[in-house]
Formats: structure tokens, C-alpha cells, sequence
């Protein structure tokens, strides 16, 4: 190789690559004609690229890399799922958190809350005028009236809903 | 890029499972040979091919052009490869060719890859980066450029530099040098 031949290498390689302009290709194309030092190095960098290519056409990946990595594309695939529904989990449970904070800071919370307390009372005072008339018998009747008034609109709703059907009840 | 490809990458965005199993078999040798090609070695390059895929499927929303597909695939091997190649310098292991990938050809034709095998283990990691892209991949200049993100001209620069040092390397054990 001749030391005025240097500065032609670069374009030599851009040339192999087919990546030269359409005036700089014609330049080195010139060069070349004259040139037997940069045509040898031609010839030798396209036997390079020819070996290259054939050696990179003789790597083949093993047999079971396809099924190996669709195994682990699945897997990560899984991870992944189970790391979604744990965040929608944690979002769910703040915004389930705020809501109920809202509820209970807002106008309506303190409506609820006062429904609650008033409900609270009035069956503490149900509760509390069996003792406080010292007559306990009361209240068991009181139940088993209750219990009767159940049993007897269950019993006459039937009977109305089988006559407008015209069954026979029993 | 063929249309199979760009409608199977569409599916995969979508999520179907069969569209990954299929991309996976019409990439899988084009991401082992870069990953092979930047290592050399097969046992990281198989570990390699199977984290590329893994990153490439997680963030394949983010691919905006399909028809950019095998350049940006290109690119996660490449970052993988070189992730893995600095673990594996960490570790102070040198490249070992006592696992081999599957070898076609003839004993010439093995003794031949066993030359481009050593040469390009003497490239540094710069150059054997390029080398790979463009002579294993037929990549252009400009795609590249995008795969390993640095300007055209560097490219170029690379690549001759890589090239020249090729020819000596390969040119002594042809006897051609």
C-alpha cells in the first residue's frame, strides 16, 4: 500500500457498502483503473464481507430457543398480570378509603352519621323499658304478637295471591 | 418488511399470545446471530435472544412505527448484549468459545468461521457492533446510526476503522495480508 494511497481507504469502504455519492463513487472508480494497490484492497475487503457474511449465515440458534423463550415470554407475561391486578387492588382500596373519608367529612356523611346515632338510640330505649317497668313478660308477648302479625299477612297475602290465580290453597 | 409481519406485530400490540410465538420464530435468528455476533458466546447469546424478546414485547407500545420493527429489535439485542457483555467483564470472564452454535458447511467452511470468530473477538466492542449490524444484518448507514445512536459520519468512521482492522486480522490467516 503506497502512503498517497491512504486517503483513499475511508472511501473504500464507503464504496464495499454501496454508501458513496454518485461524484465520489466515480472518483474512486477512476482512482481504481490506475490503481492496482487499491484494487488488491478492494478485492481483499470483498473477500472479507464474503467471508463475514458466510460466517454469519452459520450461526443458527440451538433448536429449543424458540419454545424457551415463548416459555419465558408466558412467565413474564404472568408477572406482569399479577403485578397489575395488585395495583388495581391498592387503587381500589384508596379510592374505596377516600370515599368514605369524603363521605363521613361531607354534609351527607354527618346526615348519615346522625340517622345512625338516632337509630342507635331509639333501640337502646326499646331495650332498656322491659327493665325499667320490671315486667319482662311484656316484651315476650309483645314478640310472640309480633311473630302471629307475621304469620297471619304471610298467610292472607297467599291466600289473595291464589285466588287471583284461581288455585286451590292448601 | 413483510406485510405477515407488520399485521403480527399488530396483533402482538394487542396482546394475542400465537402472534409473539410467531414473531418470536421469524426473529429469533436475527436477534441470536447480533447477540452471538457481540458476545461470542452462545450460552449468553441463547440468555441474551430470550431478555431482548422479554424487553421488546414489554415495551412494544412504545414502538411507533411498525415498519421500524427488526431496526428497533436491533437495537434492544444490541443494548442487551452489551449489558451483559459489561457483566460479564465484571466478572472477569473471557470470551469462551467452549459452547459453539450449531455449525453449517463443510471443515473449510468451519475452519473459515473460526478465523472470523477470532478477528472478531480482537475487535473492540465498538467496532464488532458495527461489523455485526452491517455485514451480519446488511443494515444501512442510516439505520445504523438509529440501532446504536451516534451520527452517520461515525458510522462510516467505524466501519472503516473496523474493516481495516479486519483485513490485517483475517488477511493473516488467509496469507493474503
Amino acid at each position: 500500500m503506497m502512503d498517497r494511497c491512504r486517503d483513499w481507504e475511508s472511501l473504500l469502504t464507503a464504496y464495499v457498502d454501496g454508501e458513496l455519492s454518485a461524484v465520489e463513487e466515480q472518483r474512486v472508480r477512476a482512482h481504481l483503473a490506475v490503481c492496482p494497490f487499491c484494487a488488491d484492497l478492494l478485492a481483499a475487503l470483498l473477500a472479507d464481507e464474503r467471508q463475514v457474511a458466510a460466517y454469519a449465515q452459520s450461526i443458527e440458534p440451538p433448536p429449543g430457543l424458540e419454545a424457551r423463550v415463548v416459555a419465558a415470554l408466558a412467565e413474564d407475561h404472568q408477572v406482569v398480570q399479577s403485578r397489575r391486578l395488585i395495583y388495581v387492588y391498592l387503587c381500589c382500596s384508596i379510592i374505596g378509603l377516600c370515599t368514605l373519608v369524603g363521605l363521613v367529612v361531607s354534609p351527607f356523611g354527618s346526615l348519615v352519621t346522625l340517622a345512625f346515632h338516632f337509630v342507635s338510640a331509639v333501640m337502646r330505649g326499646l331495650m332498656a323499658i322491659p327493665t325499667a317497668v320490671h315486667q319482662q313478660w311484656l316484651v315476650v308477648a309483645a314478640a310472640f304478637s309480633l311473630v302471629l302479625l307475621g304469620i297471619s299477612l304471610f298467610g292472607t297475602a297467599r291466600v289473595l295471591r291464589s285466588s287471583r290465580k284461581s288455585e286451590v290453597v292448601l | 418488511m413483510e406485510q405477515a409481519d407488520l399485521d403480527l406485530i399488530r396483533q402482538a400490540r394487542r396482546g394475542k399470545p400465537e402472534a409473539l410465538a410467531d414473531i418470536v420464530r421469524n426473529y429469533q435468528q436475527f436477534v441470536y446471530r447480533t447477540a452471538y455476533g457481540v458476545l461470542q458466546n452462545a450460552t449468553d447469546a441463547e440468555d441474551a435472544t430470550q431478555e431482548a424478546f422479554i424487553k421488546a414485547f414489554r415495551s412494544l407500545k412504545q414502538l411507533r412505527e411498525d415498519r421500524t420493527f427488526p431496526t428497533w429489535l436491533a437495537r434492544i439485542a444490541v443494548r442487551v448484549s452489551l449489558d451483559m457483555l459489561a457483566s460479564r467483564q465484571r466478572r472477569a470472564q473471557l470470551p469462551t468459545d467452549e459452547v459453539s452454535p450449531a455449525i453449517s458447511g463443510a471443515e473449510d467452511a468451519a475452519a473459515a468461521r473460526i478465523d472470523v470468530d477470532r478477528a472478531l473477538a480482537h475487535l473492540n466492542e465498538e467496532h464488532r457492533m458495527v461489523i455485526v449490524l452491517r455485514a451480519f444484518h446488511g443494515l444501512e448507514y442510516d439505520e445504523i446510526a438509529q440501532v446504536l445512536d451516534i451520527p452517520v459520519g461515525t458510522v462510516r468512521s467505524r466501519l472503516h476503522h473496523a474493516r481495516m482492522q479486519l483485513r490485517r486480522l483475517l488477511g493473516g490467516e488467509r496469507g493474503d495480508g
